[in-house]
């Protein structure tokens, strides 16, 4: 008798470790004025600040919920606990950090990776940043990477703050920008000054311990003219039974002749739900890179969208997502051709399995001004077993006739064919398909920073017993 | 008349896209019974000038359905029969008028369907067309053109449910826009669970010929069964400066080779009617609105 092959869910032994909360602060569940004041006075907002929260929850208390994508009827935003303080405050030094939350970065290799391959990092635990640095040449150089916070509350950077805040994503944008905009606390500010290039990547790593609880991050990145920057971005957290909640947004601005690489492996617990929003303008010559990891969360609706608002500017999407059993991710890319000779290409892969739903959902829009744009979309799709379920929902929404848009999209399961070849080549089955999954998910792996690779690679931990069925 | 939603998509997408659905007022005015049957004639020419309520039914032989609509103002009905081992071959010429269409299929285990649809200059058309193929080995084949003008409009929405083990379906869709024509092509596979063995593909291949045309293309796959192929496709933009560049080599004015490529975008739906006397009409039809132009 045959037997079915089988791939192993995600090994996310690693991140389910927990600390008992030790928060100063931690406020009650739900969303009110009160709750909203009371984070404002936690984080000495400036007065516009406070102002924006109460307007934004205005804005979300009169929003509907989303009429498309995965279901959140578990979500129950009355039993979300929007903001919840460590005990430690923000440190530059690692040796201040408390001894629980250094044990939970070490454990996710966060301190390793700063000392061999990174420019700067930033570690948040709950909603506040407990520890930021960045190397002295990268800052001598002018470059600042610092949390959100301090940034708001320094003269020289207070006006940026306040001219760039939630200008991508207004509250207006849909119900949980609203929410952000509402309870946002923690994140990061980036700035590179014209014509610096960074040679290795920044890092901010975000880690929800408590439970039943949201965060709320927000990271601005501001690139001036032909500067560089590779930005990655980790997200994690332990399983619980009750709902947590990520709403995170990022804002960044891609200058004249600038390139932005923004990186994201997201590992949230299956207990979560990932409503986060990412978009990026990008200016004459610009290029925004997404490389984008979805592995982890019970809901994930994520699309991070490019403005590709100069002469020339350019848009790239990598993603795959791996839906498991209890998942239902929902992810994909938007963008926007807003000039002349703009390009933009999506190249996305997915594998469902033991019941995991995945959706690729993806818009390309090329307005009237965008002549002699060019895009094209890629996504494939992988079913793993007849359980589970894979969409895609590409839209195109072209307004000029000069312009060449290309879209193609395969479904399917393991080639036996192709198992068949390399088993031609002296492979056994269970080696041939394992290095077949493995190939799939390469385009992804071979762009991202080697040490995540073999994250990821580590998180499809495949185990393939016996033959097909 | 009463205002209805038209051509929602299978699963929504973004709201802000606005290609989840359509809304008109649908005409309520008296409308024709028509039965069709295989038995008959092998061959069934319809003219469609006024609403109509249509009824397709296979035979053992196959049969080919050619209906030509010219209505000003009309909905359009027909339901499709196919049962086990029937071919049909359905044919829709749509010329002009605000008209709405709606088809909806059955086909039966090895029994196939192939639709011919071709919309020529609809001033306001929206057209849905839901096919199960619900037998097992049960195919569907579809080509799909359009030629679109100043202020036409075309709202397309073709949804194939393959639930059957073994199931083909094919799709070709062919267009070409000018002025301020705007079209909206959803175009969905859908692999139910036990579809086992089953494949899809769709291609959409549109010509933009001014720069004032809005084209929305939503080419979906939706699959809950493991063991299916399923593709699709489009190419959306200009005519190749290679193919104009050839063809001025070749001593043609400029304004005749659109309007050459233009004709061959759908030349190759129209020889897929397989009747002489249609395919000739189609042909002339099409020849006369590009001179028109």
């Amino acid at each position: 008798m045959k037997q079915k092959t089988q791939v192993a869910d995600i090994d996310r032994s690693l991140y389910d470790f927990r600390f008992e909360e030790d928060a100063a602060d931690f406020l009650s569940s739900g969303i009110t004025p009160e709750i909203i004041r009371e984070i404002s006075e936690e984080k000495g907002d400036p007065a516009w600040m406070l102002e924006f929260r109460l307007k934004s929850l205005e804005i979300f208390s009169r929003m509907k919920m989303p009429v498309w994508g995965p279901p959140v009827d578990g979500l129950d935003m009355r039993n979300i606990v929007t903001y919840i303080r460590s005990k430690s405050r923000m440190n530059t030094d690692w040796n201040d950090v408390p001894e629980h939350i250094k044990e939970t970065f070490e454990r996710l290799g966060i301190p390793q990776a700063e000392r061999e391959s990174l420019a700067g990092v930033g570690a948040q635990y709950d909603s506040e940043l407990v520890y930021h640095n960045v190397r002295k040449e990268v800052a001598e150089s002018g470059v600042v990477y610092t949390d959100l916070e301090s940034a708001m509350h320094d003269p020289q950077y207070a006006e940026i703050i306040r001219t760039h805040f939630m200008k991508l994503v207004p509250p207006t944008d849909h119900k949980f920008a609203a929410l952000h905009g509402a309870v946002w606390s923690g994140g990061s500010f980036v700035y590179v000054p014209a014509g610096v290039r960074l040679d290795i990547p920044l890092q901010s790593y975000f880690r929800l311990n408590a439970k039943g609880a949201g965060q709320f991050e927000h990271t601005l990145i501001i690139l001036e003219e032909n500067s560089d920057l590779h930005f990655i971005e980790g997200c994690s957290a332990p399983k619980y039974y009750e709902a947590g909640l990520h709403a995170g947004c990022v804002e960044l601005y891609v200058g004249k002749g600038a390139k932005l690489r923004y990186s994201t492996i997201e590992n949230w617990s299956k207990n979560m739900y990932n409503l986060n929003t990412k978009r990026a303008v990008v200016e004459e010559g610009g290029r925004i890179e997404w490389v984008s990891g979805s592995f982890g969360s019970h809901v994930s609706y994520l699309y991070p969208m490019s403005i590709l608002n100069g002469r020339g500017a350019s848009a790239e999407f990598t993603g795959i997502t791996f839906a498991g059993e209890g998942q239902n991710l929902d992810t994909g890319a938007k963008i926007v051709h807003n000039a002349p000779e703009t390009a933009s290409h999506i190249d996305t892969k997915s594998i469902s399995k033991s019941g995991g739903i995945s959706t690729f959902r993806s818009a390309v829009t090329v307005h009237e001004n965008a002549v002699g744009s060019r895009s094209s979309v890629s996504c494939e799709s992988l079913m793993l077993d007849g359980r589970s379920r894979s969409d895609t929902l590409p839209v195109m929404d072209i307004r000029t006739d000069k312009c060449d848009i290309g879209h193609e999209a395969k479904i399917g399961r393991i080639s036996d064919d192709a198992v068949f070849y390399l088993m031609s080549r002296g492979m056994d089955e269970q080696a041939a398909r394992a290095m077949i999954v493995s190939g799939f998910a390469g385009n992804v792996s071979k762009e991202l920073p080697l040490e995540y690779a073999v994250e990821m690679n580590n998180l499809i931990r495949l185990e393939m017993t016996g033959t097909v069925g | 008349m009463a205002t209805v939603q038209l051509n929602q998509l299978p699963v929504p997408t973004f709201s802000w896209l606005g290609v989840n659905g359509t809304e008109r007022e649908l005409y309520n005015g008296p409308a024709d019974e028509i039965a069709v049957s295989g038995a008959e004639k092998p061959v069934t020419r319809i003219h469609i000038a006024k609403s109509a309520n249509i009824s397709v039914s296979g035979s053992k032989k196959p049969q080919l359905i050619v209906m030509n609509a010219d209505a000003e103002q009309a909905v359009i009905r027909t339901d499709v029969h196919a049962e086990s081992s029937e071919q049909i071959r359905l044919v829709q010429i749509i010329r002009g008028g605000k008209n709405v269409l709606e088809l909806h299929a059955e086909l039966a285990e090895n029994a196939s369907l192939e639709l011919i649809q071709i919309y020529l200059n609809p001033a306001d058309c929206v057209s849905g067309a839901e096919i199960h193929m619900n037998g097992r080995k049960s195919a569907f084949t579809s080509n799909i053109g359009y030629a679109l003008a100043d202020g036409n409009a075309l709202d397309l929405n073709l949804n194939i449910v393959q639930r059957g083990k073994k199931t083909v379906s094919d799709t070709t869709v062919r267009g070409v826009l000018r002025g301020q024509a705007k079209k909206i092509f959803r175009g969905s596979i859908d692999f139910q669970n036990g579809a086992a063995g089953a494949s899809g593909t769709e291609q959409e291949n549109v010509l933009l010929l001014d720069e004032t045309v809005i084209n929305k293309t939503v080419p979906v796959i939706l699959c809950a069964e493991e063991d299916v192929v399923g593709s699709h496709g489009a190419t959306i933009g200009k005519i190749d400066p290679a193919h104009i560049f050839y063809m001025q080599s070749r001593g043609i004015p400029e304004a005749q080779i659109y309007e050459i490529l233009a004709q061959s975008q759908l030349g190759s739906i129209v020889r897929q009617i397989g009747d002489a006397e249609t395919e000739q009409a189609v042909s002339r039809l099409l020849g006369r609105e590009s001179a028109d132009e």
